[in-house]
């Protein structure tokens, strides 16, 4: 809301400096965004340098077809002033800048000046000229009343200071300056001057019901509608008063009876609408939801079709305004009009948000209904509208006004207790200070009872004020959050992490630690993403939550696989010269279940591609493949104290041999594989490219969470044998190792794979493995013959699965 | 007497030519010539048996104390000598220092994650837990018990993602509908924080996002009142980004009342100064107790709300928020 601080002073006046009261509103109302300063200052050398003229003659410039010289008295005689206007006339009454002036925009001030050879001693100034309005084309020309040398100050606005106020959707009643005027009342005390809601004497002919009829077919979007008539109406420009006003609060002035609407909609918050009653056919007005693909050509000259749920304001044939949002060109008051409907209505808000979102058209109007407005307010706007049309555009009114309206609802009263204000706000508020400021704000106020006020809003504030809690708050922020004392509250809580919240954030930073980014990708995903990923059509993970609304095909679906975001991801570094790189990511993944929610898992995945360990000058780098995503998998899992087992697994967007599943003891905990080609190639990553995909539920599962024994293996020696065997090349090397490892138990304690090699040394289709046997027994020291028997049984075992050993 | 002046000149010229060796052979050399068996002094120590039974005494310990002082000055020019040799050896494996370490693949917490946890820390300091729910919510969830109806602009297709199919369930628009979670499974009092990823439908921008995140907060007890709100607010501020100006001014929203939103007088690094909104809070709405079942006469509560992404770009500089979602490392690391 633009409010113009020379209107509101209209009717009230805070003997406060504008940054003092800027601030007041800011933190005691709503927040203040901006302090501007329009058109000219009326002070300084402007005092005297802007005066009103009156045009003693006019003559042609000797030199310049398009240049006058004009006489101009400005008081205490005639001045030359060369004038450039089309439309500049002896007698005329305007305004003139003489030198000295500094007009708006202007960085020096104005110079006698030569033109064209005639000396000019000032300017007429234009509506433009003087941040008034946006008409050009000519000079002002003003009323014929003030006396040459007058102070243009006295008869213009000339300049004014605007506040740029945020309005919250609450509060419709401050998207209006006499809102403003009794909201400041209430934070100044300065005296609020009542609005004149007096109609003009009714000269027209007849009574309203003989110009026209209403009918509203769907009171459910519309709960009043009314209707005055004006007759002999002249349609012209707007006085520049009102013009200025208009400007200054962000509107463009139009033609008086349009320019009319708008002043008091700025003025009330109540939108009005003035429609050619001789254009308006069968003289009726309709009131009913659009008929679907109904047409209707808006003021900005677009065709629009209306949904059937829109609501339309019709002339017995057709939809003459999109209700509450904009008319259409046809029915709109024109130079020509004389015969004028006032409609003054109370549309659903949600209704016209809704139609004015969906058909992209966002007006002063639609901002107002849509935060919903008190049907009364609708005979406030139209006496007002009426008597200005009357006064201004010259319009006789008709006696009556067209009401129809759903009953009128009723302004609860509401106790408020001072004890549970203190109790709220945690400062006790004088209760004749909660009784001022409610009276200030409009409430008619019984405070009788020394515990309590019963308070009664204004009709203004009915929406916004009818609980207990909706008066403290207004008390409280009157009184001001300042004076509300900081307090840390005194809570016996957990203030722990649950042990889930634990192993995530434990998995985050080991896996940052392993040298992976952590990426946050959107959850929302191209629906074609499975299909990339070459997921079956069986499978289910090709039906995700779908979205009925997404913004683009790119963002429709949520995702089913943490993997595409992280190629994407991928893929947009690569483009990037990120040759090598990992990142992980821990989120989540949506199932679709019966009653529309999910079945959201969280997983951290991680993506690693190129080089992973990064190359030095020393060592060559290793580039990611299977082993780099098992290693990365096996230290995540061993934060959570979980040892990782792998299965053969079949995944399809993964490499078909290099894939690996790991099972915990009651599900699978995670998968580790090189990418598929194809599936790198579908997201333009360059391999190689390893993933790492863990369940972190599964995972949680497999966690032990009983504290770790303490085993004695310190304070007794340990003892080491290596063992190369040789073994065909499709023995698994977990077989041997777990063969091992039951064979020696317990005295083995750890057996490990630390080397491999195949070649001629060892033969076709045979593969050389080193293992390392670690024996060891808590709380005492092996003797040779035990660590003999021991390895001995580790080495009947190995043979068993025709490992032999190397001699 | 004659063995007794005869060893302290032994000792003389033995010391001599034993601290004079130069390296390793030439201290061998003085070794066996000064303590050798054909050695002057093992001859004197050799004869010692063969002499006058009162003069053994004085000739044995005088000989004794000569060999030791030998013996003790080839030891310590031995260790110097090694000592030199050694630092040689080093020296020859000069190279260049300067070269980089061994590289260690670094890794580094997204930055909105970095920020959550710090937040989430502050608050378990405060007796706090953190609590969860899902993000395909339900309408219920996330407007109606927020004391947002049917209506609501916010509630709109515009505004708010909804499931295909599932009218009434939508992707959660703000991490408040755990709040009503929270209350609605477990007794008062309530001390949580809820952070999360929410959705609304915004195009993609550098301010806008469909997809940003939010923690959310909820306290209800017996005797909160706005005091502790405000004691709330700025502690937290206070612990994320310093002593800064702030400022209280009154805010809307639905689920709160009164309702306040937190100013924070910011200097960015170019030295500019304005006053940022950061956190939108306020009384829970009794209306909001009573949908969870929790009567407001007798429990009272603040909840308040702060949007990570935008802490992470005020706090850190950083420009455009779709950089926290493209995984670039070029970002990522920035802030290892």
């Amino acid at each position: 809301m633009r409010l113009p601080l020379g209107w509101l002073a209209d009717h009230i006046r805070p003997d406060l400096p504008t940054e003092r009261l800027a601030e007041l509103i800011h933190l005691r109302s709503m927040p203040v965004e901006e302090v501007i300063e329009i058109g000219a200052t009326g002070g300084g050398a402007n005092g005297d340098a802007l005066r009103v003229g009156r045009v003693v003659s006019v003559e042609p410039h000797p030199n310049a077809d398009r240049l006058r010289v004009c006489q101009v008295d400005t008081g205490g005689g005639p001045r030359q002033i060369v004038c450039g206007a089309p439309n500049v006339g002896a007698g005329q009454t305007v305004a003139v800048a003489l030198p000295g002036a500094l007009l708006p925009g202007a960085d020096k001030p104005l110079k006698k000046a030569k033109l064209r050879g005639e000396s000019s001693e000032g300017m007429i100034l234009s509506e433009v000229e003087l941040g008034l309005g946006q008409d050009a084309a000519g000079i002002m020309v003003l009323d014929e009343g003030p006396s040459p040398g007058t102070a243009l100050g006295e008869v213009l606005p000339l300049g004014d200071t605007v506040l740029d106020i945020e309005v919250t959707s609450n509060r419709p009643d401050l998207t209006s300056v006499y809102g403003w005027a009794r909201e400041i009342h209430a934070l100044t005390g300065a005296p609020l001057d009542p609005l004149d809601e007096s109609l003009p004497e009714a000269t027209g002919e007849g009574d309203v019901a003989d110009h026209a009829s209403i009918r509203v077919e769907d009171p459910d979007l519309c709960s009043r509608y009314t209707a005055r008539v004006l007759t002999d109406v002249t349609v012209g420009p707007s006085p520049a008063w009102l013009r200025a006003r208009l400007e200054a609060a962000g509107m463009r002035a139009i033609s008086n009876v349009v320019d009319i609407t708008n002043y008091v909609m700025l003025l009330t918050g109540q939108p009005l609408h003035a429609f050619d009653l001789d254009r308006v056919r069968g003289q009726e007005i309709v009131v009913r939801r659009a008929r679907a693909g109904e047409p209707v050509t808006t003021l900005d000259g677009q065709k629009r079709r209306l949904d059937d749920w829109m609501l339309a304001i019709c002339d017995a044939e057709r939809p003459a305004v999109i209700a509450g949002i904009m008319g259409a060109e046809d029915v709109e008051v024109h130079d020509g009009t004389t015969r004028v409907l006032l409609e003054a209505a109370t549309f659903d808000g949600p209704t016209t948000y809704q139609t004015s979102v969906s058909l992209g058209l966002r007006s002063e109007s639609s901002g107002r209904f849509e935060k919903g407005l008190p049907p009364e307010l609708a005979e406030r706007g139209s006496a007002i509208a009426a008597r200005m049309i009357v006064e201004l555009a010259g319009g006789r009114l008709v006696p009556g006004m067209l009401d129809a309206a759903s009953p009128m609802p009723v302004t609860p009263s509401v106790r408020l207790r001072h004890a549970r204000q203190a109790a709220v706000a945690g400062i006790a508020i004088d209760p004749d200070e909660t009784a001022t400021t409610l009276r200030r704000l409009g409430c008619e106020v019984d405070d009788g009872d020394p515990d309590a006020v019963l308070a009664t809003p204004p009709f203004e504030r009915r929406a916004d004020l009818g609980r207990e809690e909706d008066l403290i708050e207004e008390v409280v922020r009157v009184h001001g959050l300042d004076a509300i004392p900081e307090e840390l509250p005194r809570i016996v809580g957990r203030g722990r992490r649950t042990r889930e919240q634990r192993l995530r954030e434990r998995l985050a930073r080991r896996a940052a630690d392993l040298g992976l980014s952590e990426a946050i990708t959107y959850s929302m995903v191209p629906d074609s993403d499975v299909e990339r990923l070459g997921i079956p059509e069986d499978d289910p993970r090709r039906h995700p939550v779908r979205l009925v609304n997404p913004i683009s095909e790119e963002m429709a679906v949520m995702r089913r696989s943490m993997l595409p975001g992280l190629l994407r991801a991928a893929a947009h570094n690569q483009a990037r010269q990120r040759r090598d790189g990992g990142l992980f990511e821990i989120g989540r993944t949506y199932a679709p279940r019966d009653d529309g929610q999910a079945d959201e898992k969280r997983w951290l995945a991680a993506l690693v591609w190129g080089d992973f360990h990064p190359p030095g000058w020393r060592h060559e780098g290793r580039a990611a493949d299977y082993w780099v995503a098992v290693g990365i998998a096996d230290a995540l899992a061993a934060a959570a104290g979980v040892e990782l087992r792998p299965e053969s697994n079949g995944a399809p967007y993964f490499h078909p041999v290099r894939q690996t599943r790991f099972e915990s003891a009651s599900s699978t905990v995670g998968w580790a594989a090189e990418v598929h080609p194809r599936v790198l190639s579908e997201f333009d990553v360059e391999g190689p490219a390893a993933a790492v995909v863990i369940d972190l539920a599964a995972l949680l599962a497999a966690s032990p969470d009983t504290p770790t024994q303490y085993e004695d293996l310190v304070t007794v020696p340990t003892s080491r044998r290596d063992l190369a065997v040789v073994v065909a090349d499709d023995v698994p090397a977990l077989r041997l190792v777990d063969a091992a490892r039951e064979a020696g138990a317990p005295l083995v304690r750890d057996v490990e794979v630390f080397d491999r090699y195949v070649g001629d040394q060892v033969g076709e289709g045979l593969v050389s493995l080193a293992l390392r046997l670690t024996l060891a027994d808590p709380g005492r020291t092996l003797t040779d013959e035990e660590i003999a028997a021991a390895v001995g049984g580790v080495v009947d075992a190995l043979a068993a699965l025709g490992a032999e050993l190397r001699s | 007497m004659a063995e007794t002046e005869e060893l302290e000149a032994i000792v003389t010229v033995a010391v001599g030519d034993v601290e004079s060796a130069s390296d390793l052979d030439e201290l061998e050399r003085a070794r066996v010539a000064h303590t050798g068996r054909r050695s002057r002094l093992s001859e004197i120590l050799s004869s010692i048996g063969g002499l006058p039974p009162e003069r053994r005494g004085e000739v044995g310990k005088a000989a004794n104390a000569a060999r030791i002082a030998v013996e003790s000055a080839l030891d310590r020019r031995r260790e110097e000598l090694e000592a030199g040799l050694l630092g040689a050896e080093l020296a020859a494996d000069r190279s260049d220092v300067t070269l980089p370490g061994d590289p260690h693949p670094r890794g580094a917490l997204h930055l909105v994650h970095q920020i959550r946890a710090e937040i989430e820390d502050i608050f378990l300091a405060l007796g706090y837990e953190i609590a969860d729910g899902p993000e395909v919510e339900t309408d219920y969830h996330n407007f109606t018990a927020l004391n947002m109806p049917e209506g609501h602009p916010a509630r709109s297709l515009t505004d708010t993602f909804f499931v295909d199919g599932h009218p009434d369930v939508a992707l959660r628009s703000q991490t408040s509908p755990v709040q009503i979670r929270v209350m609605q499974h477990r007794d008062p009092p309530f001390h949580v924080i809820a952070p999360g990823a929410v959705y609304r439908r915004d195009d993609v921008d550098a301010t806008h996002s469909p997809m940003f995140h939010q923690l959310e907060g909820l306290a209800v007890d017996r005797d909160l009142t706005m005091a502790h709100l405000k004691g709330t607010l700025l502690h937290l501020v206070r612990e994320l980004i310093g002593d800064h100006e702030v400022r209280l001014h009154p805010d809307f929203f639905p689920f709160t009342e009164p309702s306040v939103q937190v100013q924070v007088r910011w200097v960015d690094r170019h030295g500019t100064a304005r006053w940022l909104e950061l956190l939108g809070a306020g009384m829970v709405d009794p209306n909001v107790l009573r949908a969870c079942d929790v009567d407001p006469e007798r429990w009272r509560g603040f909840a308040f709300g702060v949007g990570l992404d935008r802490i992470a770009m005020v706090r850190h500089g950083v420009p455009d928020l779709r950089l926290l979602f493209e995984g670039d490392l070029r970002f990522l690391e920035q802030f290892a």
